[in-house]
């Protein structure tokens, strides 16, 4: 299975990256796998400020919605990850990007691990419906923005967090068209 | 207030969320760092996942104190452990919340939740505090989880965080609980 193999791929990280025990901060991580046929890279993502600000809105909201996440890819290959990026870079196909073809949320607790909490998006795209160089891929989740008080809902889900070629954080490759494209994106919860 | 220097200006890998507590009553004055519980995680986790409605976390909140000096907080703590008054213990005479987003500045949410009690309504040891909010828990829709706030995070006395005292009757108490989103 897609899932279980990314989970497995990411005990080697996990372990070096939480505290062991319960602690003052709660840590939410992102690490990205992208397959297509050949190419196989993996990285961490970096957050950006509407990330922050949507769970920030949950955290001060009476009623909320939830995340309503998706995933896009682009070809950027320049730009690092800023604060206040809102969408990626250069996006495959129109703004926001080439939607993928399935795209799926799951969630695991266990309390009693080094990531009590996981959150897998994946997305896949089949043969031949993206192409190019992929260079950056975007989470986008939905949420209110605006400074949290008085903020309004986003209609459509932005730019959460990314992970870039430009950040240094995986090679950037030409996609391959006769394959598929799938991207793991698992969020963890983690003591730290 | 915010105690932490391990901020980083820039976009990180993580997303940190700490809380740091600060409790004055007459004399008293202490400050120390929350220990986030299951539920707390849960719930943040619930809202990623939910492609819907749901309640936030205010929905229906409350701070609750106690007199525990013992139990350090463990992961799967459900509530506090001596709740002053009947469980989940006396509710505070007032409460208040405020949020902000600061694009540019290094600790970038801040969330201050406030309780009080007025004077004389609880009295004894206070040896724990418990922020509570509504929990979710997976995939929800509104109304299909919680019927009540849970425990999601505590300041214990049994954790080393602060030096438990003996509540001043003749003053107000009051709890202010930072809540601070920053890129780590």
């Amino acid at each position: 299975m897609h899932n279980h193999k990314v989970i497995n791929m990411v005990t080697e990280i996990d372990n070096e990256i939480v505290g062991k025990d319960i602690s003052d901060t709660l840590s939410l991580v992102g690490i990205v796998v992208i397959e297509n046929g050949e190419n196989k890279v993996m990285g961490r993502n970096h957050w950006v400020g509407q990330g922050l600000e949507t769970i920030g809105s949950y955290l001060a909201g009476g009623a909320n919605y939830g995340a309503a996440s998706n995933m896009y890819i682009g070809s950027d290959t320049v730009t690092p990850t800023t604060v206040s990026m809102t969408a990626l870079a250069a996006p495959i196909g129109t703004a926001p990007g080439t939607a993928p073809n399935t795209f799926n949320v799951s969630y695991s607790v266990n309390i009693n691990s080094n990531t009590p909490a996981k959150v897998l998006y994946a997305a896949t795209w089949n043969a031949g419906t993206v192409s190019g160089t992929l260079g950056e891929v975007g989470l986008y989740i939905k949420g209110y923005t605006g400074g949290l008080s008085g903020a309004t809902y986003a209609t459509n889900p932005g730019l959460g967090a990314r992970m870039a070629s430009a950040d240094g954080t995986f090679t950037s490759f030409t996609i391959s068209t006769t394959v598929a494209l799938s991207i793991s994106w698992l969020v963890s919860f983690v003591y730290s | 207030m915010e105690e932490y220097n391990i901020e980083k200006a820039y976009v990180g890998d993580f997303i940190g969320i700490r809380g740091t507590v600060k409790i004055e009553n007459g004399e008293h004055i202490v400050i120390g760092k929350n220990h986030w519980v299951g539920q707390g995680l849960e719930t943040i986790g619930s809202y990623l996942i939910t492609n819907g409605s749901l309640y936030g976390a205010l929905y229906s909140w409350g701070m609750y104190i106690g007199s525990d000096t013992s139990t350090t907080t463990t992961v799967s703590m459900t509530s506090l452990i001596s709740p002053i008054g009947t469980a989940p213990g006396t509710a505070p005479n007032t409460k208040s919340f405020s949020a902000a987003y600061y694009s540019t500045s290094t600790i970038p949410i801040v969330i201050t939740y406030i309780a009080s009690w007025n004077a004389g309504t609880v009295s004894g040891t206070l040896g724990e505090a418990g922020l509570y909010v509504y929990i979710n828990f997976g995939n929800v829709t509104n109304g299909t989880t919680a019927s009540q706030p849970g425990l999601a995070s505590r300041l214990s006395a049994a954790d080393g965080s602060f030096t438990a005292f003996t509540i001043n009757t003749s003053v107000a108490l009051t709890v202010t609980w930072t809540v601070s989103l920053v890129y780590a």
